[in-house]
């Protein structure tokens, strides 16, 4: 049970929900970028939701199906290819061995997600399998993946050769997962204001919510650096470092923001003004360089709330994506 | 009777839905440090469902949490954040004497000569203290484990003599991996290469971060750190016993 990538993307890593409890030695968690994506995509094929899945970028990579399996391709919409065959995604998909999984063209998003039946099987460091690049740690061997290199799957739980017809490479499965909502209204992104907001002049609090932002091309899993207008501090002092999270939004000496994201560090000295609500980290993710943020102002317990209703989402599509695949008959 | 001293009050502040940061005061000291680490060890000695990890740093701790696991555990109808909030309330409440408890003392070899020590030279020329003898207070002191953080490994110390305090550099440049540099009152030692801004007056053979031991790094907050001076030759044996050693 493996794939065998072909060609590599210009980022593929492995990545699950990331790596927890290691914070006190500066160890960052990681982990997928868009949780949500590659949640609904280890469903879609009857993984929990938090196995791990290879994360991808445009120009994605091009890879081997060495075994038949199901495998199915959320977030960023690059166009996959099964051979000469436009794949939907968001949909569990029946792939016969030896054909190739390709991306042609960038169509919307920023990082598609490929899960695999059983969960892609790399070992775990510190108990995840998500990679640590500037820890060359976790993941597969902890950096990007290369050409040849062969991703093992974790154990099938049916008799997948038997879901194909005879001559068929592709069989799509007959559901789909919706998730309109999820990226809906994709550039307002919703914050509340984090422990040093009040550093902000009352000008700069209002400059933050009533103008775009963009974000810039030097932007990675690391951070996305915003160009707006410079918002300006009440005083200059300097802070201690502390704790900062994914979504944690930075004010820099220049008057910029910074918001941080999967492989953020574990500390940070600049005034934490903001923090992206968790509902909205997914939209966040598949934004692109040079696309535009709109920050809106919520509540902690509005921000719980729409947590919550995503996650009960996640619940619901849990249960059906298992009932469906415990029914699929040739 | 209480024995905290005002300063030290603790801010709990709202990070998101998701975390939530404990500040002890506005300074860096050991005392505050004492707070933040205490407050970490009880949190981990008795957890409440729905921790995920605890960010310390100089005079913080950062709480993260699941609130989705939360308020399924315990069927909440109010804000989480509120719960947890509580929670940490009454975690503090119990530590309001936090003993410090002595950590390990670790003794680092540290090469300063000249093809290791890259700013010795115009570093020496700033605080107008010769090579020798700014190399020799470093090694002088212990220093406290303030935290670990900024890569994996990365050691904050401190506090340098007064006499060593100094400003990073402008301009971040690729340090070697094992690279002892100072910066401000602090001190520390680069895990990996990378990008750094501190001023680099030596480096040691030893290395900060090991992804194959149990404990990739074997240094924590409330540690004590000895550095001492090796020769170039003991380096690189030093350097050649630990890759026979790892075969």
């Amino acid at each position: 049970m493996s794939i065998l990538i072909l060609r590599p993307g210009v980022l593929d890593t492995v990545q699950d929900f990331g790596r927890f409890g290691y914070s006190h030695w500066g160890i960052n968690p990681g982990g997928v970028m868009d949780r949500s994506a590659a949640g609904i995509a280890n469903l879609l094929v009857g993984n929990s939701k938090s196995n791990a899945v290879v994360e991808i970028h445009f120009p994605g990579p091009q890879i081997l199906i060495e075994q038949t399996t199901l495998i199915s391709i959320c977030g960023a919409d690059f166009t996959a290819m099964l051979d000469d065959h436009e794949l939907p995604m968001w949909q569990p998909l029946l792939v016969r061995r030896n054909t190739v999984l390709h991306f042609d063209k960038l169509v919307s998003g920023t990082r598609a997600y490929i899960a695999l039946h059983g969960g892609v099987d790399v070992p775990h460091w510190l108990g995840s399998c998500s990679t640590n690049l500037a820890a060359a740690s976790g993941g597969f061997e902890g950096r990007r993946l290369e050409k040849f290199d062969r991703l093992l799957q974790g154990e099938n739980r049916f008799y997948l050769s038997g879901w194909l017809k005879e001559g068929d490479d592709l069989r799509k499965l007959a559901w789909r997962a919706s998730v309109k909502a999820l990226y809906d209204d994709r550039h307002s992104i919703s914050i509340v204001p984090g422990p040093e907001w009040d550093l902000l002049t009352k000008t700069a609090q209002e400059e933050l919510l009533e103008n775009n932002f963009m974000i810039h091309p030097s932007s990675n899993r690391m951070g996305y650096k915003l160009k707006g207008p410079i918002l300006e501090r009440t005083n200059n002092d300097e802070l201690i470092s502390s704790g900062v999270i994914f979504g944690t939004i930075q004010l820099l000496p220049n008057g910029q923001l910074v918001v941080l994201m999967a492989d953020h560090q574990t500390t940070g000295g600049y005034p934490r003004i903001g923090q992206v609500i968790a509902a909205h980290l997914p939209k966040l993710a598949q934004l692109r360089p040079s696309d535009c943020i709109q920050f809106t102002r919520t509540s902690v317990a509005a921000a719980e709330q729409l947590y919550f209703k995503q996650q009960n989402d996640l619940n619901v599509l849990e249960h059906a994506c298992n009932t469906n695949l415990k029914n699929v008959v040739c | 009777m209480t024995s905290l001293d005002d300063e030290l009050q603790p801010a709990i502040k709202l990070l998101g839905e998701s975390a939530i940061v404990v500040e002890f005061g506005n300074l860096i000291s050991e005392r505050s440090n004492t707070r933040a680490i205490s407050l970490c060890r009880r949190l981990k000695q008795q957890p409440f469902h729905g921790i995920i990890d605890l960010v310390l740093a100089y005079h913080s701790v950062t709480v993260l949490y699941d609130p989705f696991a939360i308020k399924n555990q315990w069927m909440l109808e109010t804000p989480v954040y509120k719960w947890v909030k509580d929670q940490i309330s009454l975690r503090l409440a119990e530590d309001s004497e936090p003993r410090s408890m002595v950590g390990k003392r670790h003794r680092i070899p540290v090469c300063y000569d000249e093809c290791f020590a890259t700013d010795l030279k115009s570093l020496s020329l700033e605080l107008q203290i010769d090579s020798d003898h700014l190399t020799t207070m470093h090694c002088s002191k212990i220093y406290h484990v303030y935290m670990i953080g900024f890569q994996p490994g990365f050691p904050y110390l401190g506090d340098l003599p007064e006499k060593l305090h100094c400003s990073r550099k402008q301009d971040p440049i690729i340090v070697e991996a094992g690279s002892v540099g100072i910066a401000g009152a602090q001190t520390g030692i680069y895990p990996f290469k990378s990008p750094g801004g501190w001023n680099i007056i030596g480096r040691t053979p030893v290395s900060m971060f090991n992804n194959n031991a149990l404990e990739p790094v074997h240094m924590n907050a409330g540690d004590e750190v000895e550095f001492f001076r090796i020769s170039e030759p003991d380096f690189k044996s030093w350097k050649e016993e630990a890759l026979q050693s790892s075969l």
